[in-house]
């Protein structure tokens, strides 16, 4: 038998293999995949439609569509991701072909190389047959007749949203509703809802508190609140509209305040300076306060230091000054050091590749920096403060720092606004000064000048006031110079009356004081703004499920609220809000109320769950045999010992007052201070109770 | 390309020769057309033919007419009980020559190229056992010397399957010599006719040579030249496992009623026999029709049913039809 050389597979051949793979890959997704989503397809459409038509809850919908197209694209990896050997593709093409396993045999003889005539021979014919067939031919793309219904949901889906709402289709279902049912069809949202009622609670704190602490930015955005939830009330916006929007004010006003890097920098200041009064015996009550960070015996000592120095020669009043200085020059060196520290170590830190710690390291060492300059300001006046704010402020700018440039800009408007307000105090100690003088002209300039001393010692104890005093032994000639000036300007005027340094501290302490009000101020308004978004969170569920068939509640939540509201358990009907009296509203001791117990009672109360426990039963022995008392005997016994005389209205109000505490002082999240609200509001006292 | 040429031709050829030989054999056979390709397939592998049928269906006839057109020395033997292996293979008888009195060996009936083995299951096992070292070694050893046996040499065995009184069925290890098993029909109404016409008449046809022997030992060397693809031997192998009961692919029916499987020997003969049929079809690869179209003969009297299917009247050819339905190719 004549020998011949190896063979290798035909390019020919190689190409229509893989694009017969290619194809049969694609007929599977075609003919596996594509009915199948079609099935599913059907059913998106028809979820589609009940999410539309809210005729169950909206987000179980949206979450099942989302879990449809989910399948969707685990057929179609399954359909595709099948494997497709090579001999498959090669017996495909070679039925095509009508070669008699050809084909897959010359693959074969390729993949598990043999030699000799036949191979050549059948790899020849191998290659005559595959320029016979195409890969079209041997895989031809059936589209399967189910896969036709695609387009058809396709297009459903996207005409769904525009075709499809709640009301109209509900209505068609059901038959249109009389003018009486029309009637009724005032938003569900802006019917008497615990919810409804407790958001409106909240929104009212919401602006006491921005108009008492927040700047114009809050105010604002607690007004826009207001008027949406009033839109609500009175039906002109949807209440999913309105509770999205108003979530994301909430939103807004929970993250709006934030806190003013400066205090911090001056606690470090103060903490510093502690240290270092400690070491002069005429100030160690005033290092024990700072010490103990108690800011209101720190102003009484320094009070204290500027009686002491008042009654001092000038000469020992230099010295004072001298040594406070001193002690605040050593805080600010020591401060210095540990920046410089802290900026070693960053660099060692940073060295070590260990960022995260190194930059920790940065903001101390940068604090620590800011604290030294505060301590060193804390001896100027208050002019020379704002200006090497503005300094530091210009800075920052320079240098790109946009945190550090807002919050020293933060700062000084606080100073400014400090400022103007000691300016107003000056100004009221300055009328009660001139009283004093018209008074003085009647009874004598000695008594106008005790009295103006009185006042302006009433009106508090701000250094500024304090010059008052002084200038108010002087009341003739200091008048007309003090009226509408400007602070920056009063350093001018201020010369040759120049404030001694434990009257400058106080004016940084009370400055320091007053930041840490603020904040605590906007603290409170953040988390009222924080209860709002919750109520805005809540509401929003509350009103998806509104929006359709309100039915579709827990019965167990519906039980417990329709009792919560003064019903027996299994009253208030299938459709709660008709026949019943409206509770809240002109009759509030209405008995079930509407619409309470099918609200949002599920979610709040969180699931129920079963546990798995196996019983045994056992039979007690009583000494008591037979039925026992029956009930009228139980009520006649109850009422032998006597029935409780306290109002109902008299507990509420002890354990409202109890609850409103506790959610106050203590730390509980937005959304279980929420619950007790609505918990209390549904239980108020109605009349007569 | 000349010696592409001349492969091409010895391929043609090897499919003309088959050809030839069958027509000259169906000048006396009528019909029987699968049996005689079974049995010009097992004459081009080297293997023996065990043909089952009743009386009078030409088993004989069609063994004697390819020994007429292969020209070859032909022998038969009608298995009784009282026959002994001697009377097969031979034996030493003392012949008195010029040197005096010698043990000469005496050839029997074996040492032929064509053998019939008439109604084999009538011998005894003993006699039945002396031929299975001829048939499977092709050689025969009496009184400690060893005969070679002519090439070709095929054993072409009969037997009936009414007539079991007095019978001794070939054991499992016998059975599995034969390369194939066919099954001779009952002909058919048309071919009867036929039958009558060619056999009932004055003149009776005239076979002649088509094939010499030398010719059919260069045709088997060419079938075992050819390559098989690995997919291919592999399904010739999954339907040998699956014949077995605990064969992953077997179907519940070989599950229920097989209770051996068929020997490596079956997909050997299965392979070879399936390069035949390609061969003669005039293809240098075997295909799945190939293997399929062979199984049944190559397997059927290798799967050893058990007593239900016994009792049941199951066939082996219905299981063999359910492995294959079930089998992929792919």
């Amino acid at each position: 038998m004549p020998a011949m050389s190896s063979v290798v597979l035909p390019a020919q051949l190689n190409s229509s293999l893989s694009r017969t793979r290619f194809r049969l890959r694609f007929s599977r997704f075609i003919q596996k995949a594509l009915p199948i989503w079609s099935v599913l397809g059907g059913v998106i459409v028809f979820a589609s439609i009940v999410e539309h038509a809210e005729w169950i809850e909206p987000a179980w919908m949206r979450n099942l569509q989302w879990m449809l197209v989910a399948a969707m694209a685990g057929v179609a990896i399954w359909s595709v991701s099948r494997v497709i050997t090579v001999h498959q593709a090669a017996a495909l093409l070679d039925a095509a072909a009508g070669g008699d396993t050809v084909i897959p045999a010359a693959v074969s003889f390729a993949r598990h190389p043999q030699e000799g005539p036949f191979v050549e021979m059948t790899l020849s014919q191998a290659a005559a047959h595959t320029a016979r067939v195409t890969p079209a031919k041997a895989v031809p793309l059936l589209f399967p007749l189910a896969a036709m219904a695609l387009p058809f949901f396709g297009m459903s889906y996207i005409a769904v949203p525009h075709v499809v709402e709640p009301p109209r289709l509900f209505w068609g279902m059901v038959g249109q509703p009389s003018i009486v049912n029309q009637l009724d069809l005032t938003p569900n949202f802006a019917k008497e809802d615990p919810e409804f009622t407790v958001l409106k609670e909240e929104i009212q704190d919401l602006l006491r508190q921005t108009e008492l602490f927040g700047n114009s930015k809050t105010k604002e955005l607690a007004r826009e609140l207001k008027r949406i939830v009033d839109a609500v009330e009175k039906g002109v916006m949807q209440p999913s509209a309105a509770a999205a929007k108003a979530e994301e004010i909430a939103k807004a006003l929970a993250n709006g305040n934030d806190n003013d890097p400066t205090t911090k920098e001056m606690e470090a200041a103060f903490e510093e300076l502690a240290k270092t009064l400690k070491k002069e015996k005429e100030f160690s009550d005033l290092a024990k306060a700072f010490e103990q960070k108690d800011f209101d015996s720190v102003k009484r000592e320094l009070s204290k230091i500027e009686q002491q120095r008042a009654a001092k020669t000038p000469e020992d009043q230099k010295k004072m000054d001298a040594a406070m200085q001193k002690a605040m020059d050593e805080a600010a060196k020591n401060l210095e050091t540990k920046a410089a520290q802290a900026q070693a170590k960053a660099k060692a830190l940073e060295n070590q590749k260990k960022s995260g710690e190194a930059e920790d390291a940065r903001k101390d060492a940068e604090k620590y920096r800011r604290a030294a300059d505060t301590v060193r300001q804390m001896g100027k006046s208050p002019g020379e403060k704002a200006e090497a704010l503005k300094k530091r402020m210009q800075e920052a700018e320079k240098s790109g720092d946009k945190e550090q440039a807002d919050a020293l800009k933060k700062a000084m408007e606080r100073m400014q606004k400090a400022q103007e307000q000691a300016q107003k105090n000056k100004q009221g100690q300055q009328q009660g000064q001139q009283q004093g003088q018209q008074q003085g002209q009647q009874q004598g300039q000695q008594q106008g000048q005790q009295q103006g001393q009185q006042q302006g010692q009433q009106q508090g104890k701000q250094p500024g006031q304090q010059q008052g005093q002084q200038q108010g032994k002087q009341p003739g000639q200091q008048q007309g110079q003090q009226q509408g000036k400007q602070p920056g300007q009063q350093q001018g005027q201020q010369q040759g009356q120049k404030q001694s340094t434990s009257q400058n501290m106080g004016d940084s302490v009370d400055n320091y004081m007053r930041n840490r009000s603020e904040q605590e101020s906007q603290q409170k308004t953040s988390n009222t703004a924080e209860e709002v978004r919750e109520a805005m969170k809540r509401l929003r569920q509350g009103g998806q499920c509104k929006g359709g068939n309100s039915g579709g509640r827990q019965s167990g939540v519906q039980d417990f609220f329709r009792r919560a509201n003064g019903g027996q358990p299994g009253q208030g009907g299938k459709q709660p809000g008709q026949g019943g009296q409206k509770p809240g509203g002109k009759q509030p001791g209405g008995g079930q109320g509407a619409g309470i117990g099918s609200e949002d009672g599920g979610k709040l109360l969180g699931k129920t769950e079963r546990t798995e426990v196996k019983t045994t039963d056992h039979q007690l022995d009583t000494k008591r045999q037979g039925d026992g008392p029956t009930r009228q005997q139980i009520i006649l016994g109850a009422s032998d010992k006597g029935f409780s005389k306290t109002q109902y209205k008299e507990v509420y109000t002890k354990y409202q007052e109890a609850a409103k505490e506790v959610l106050k002082d203590e730390k509980i999240p937005p959304g279980y201070k929420h619950l007790v609200k609505v918990y209390y509001r549904l239980i108020r006292p109605r009349e007569g109770q | 390309m000349e010696n592409k040429v001349e492969f091409e031709q010895e391929v043609s050829q090897f499919g003309e020769d088959l050809r030839r030989l069958k027509e000259e054999v169906q000048k006396f056979i009528v019909g029987q057309g699968d049996v005689i390709d079974g049995v010009l397939s097992c004459l081009m592998c080297d293997g023996h033919v065990l043909l089952e049928g009743v009386p009078g269906l030409g088993k004989t006839m069609l063994v004697n007419t390819l020994a007429k057109a292969l020209s070859l020395p032909f022998s038969r033997i009608q298995f009784t009980p009282d026959l002994m292996p001697a009377d097969i293979l031979g034996t030493n008888i003392i012949e008195e020559k010029a040197g005096g009195k010698q043990f000469v060996f005496q050839a029997g009936p074996v040492f032929t190229n064509i053998l019939l083995a008439d109604e084999i299951n009538r011998a005894t096992p003993k006699t039945q056992s002396a031929l299975l070292e001829a048939m499977q070694e092709k050689i025969v050893t009496v009184a400690g010397k060893t005969h070679k046996l002519p090439r070709p040499f095929m054993v072409l065995a009969t037997q009936n399957p009414l007539e079991m009184e007095g019978t001794y069925p070939l054991p499992e290890a016998q059975v599995d010599r034969f390369l194939f098993k066919l099954i001779v029909p009952f002909p058919k109404k048309d071919e009867l006719h036929e039958i009558m016409n060619r056999t009932t008449g004055k003149t009776t046809p005239e076979i002649s040579p088509v094939l010499t022997g030398e010719r059919i030992n260069e045709m088997r060397e060419l079938v075992r030249a050819m390559p098989i693809a690995h997919e291919l031997s592999d399904y010739a192998l999954r339907v040998l496992e699956a014949t077995h009961p605990e064969g992953t692919d077997a179907p519940a029916e070989v599950k229920k009623f097989v209770r051996f499987g068929g020997s490596p020997r079956a997909a050997q003969a299965i392979l070879l026999a399936a390069r035949v049929r390609a061969l003669a079809a005039g293809r240098y690869a075997i295909s799945y029709d190939d293997i399929r179209s062979v199984v049944k003969p190559a397997l059927r009297h290798r799967l050893i049913l058990n007593f239900e299917a016994e009792a049941e009247g199951v066939r082996t050819d219905d299981l063999l039809d359910s492995i294959m339905k079930k089998l992929k190719e792919n």
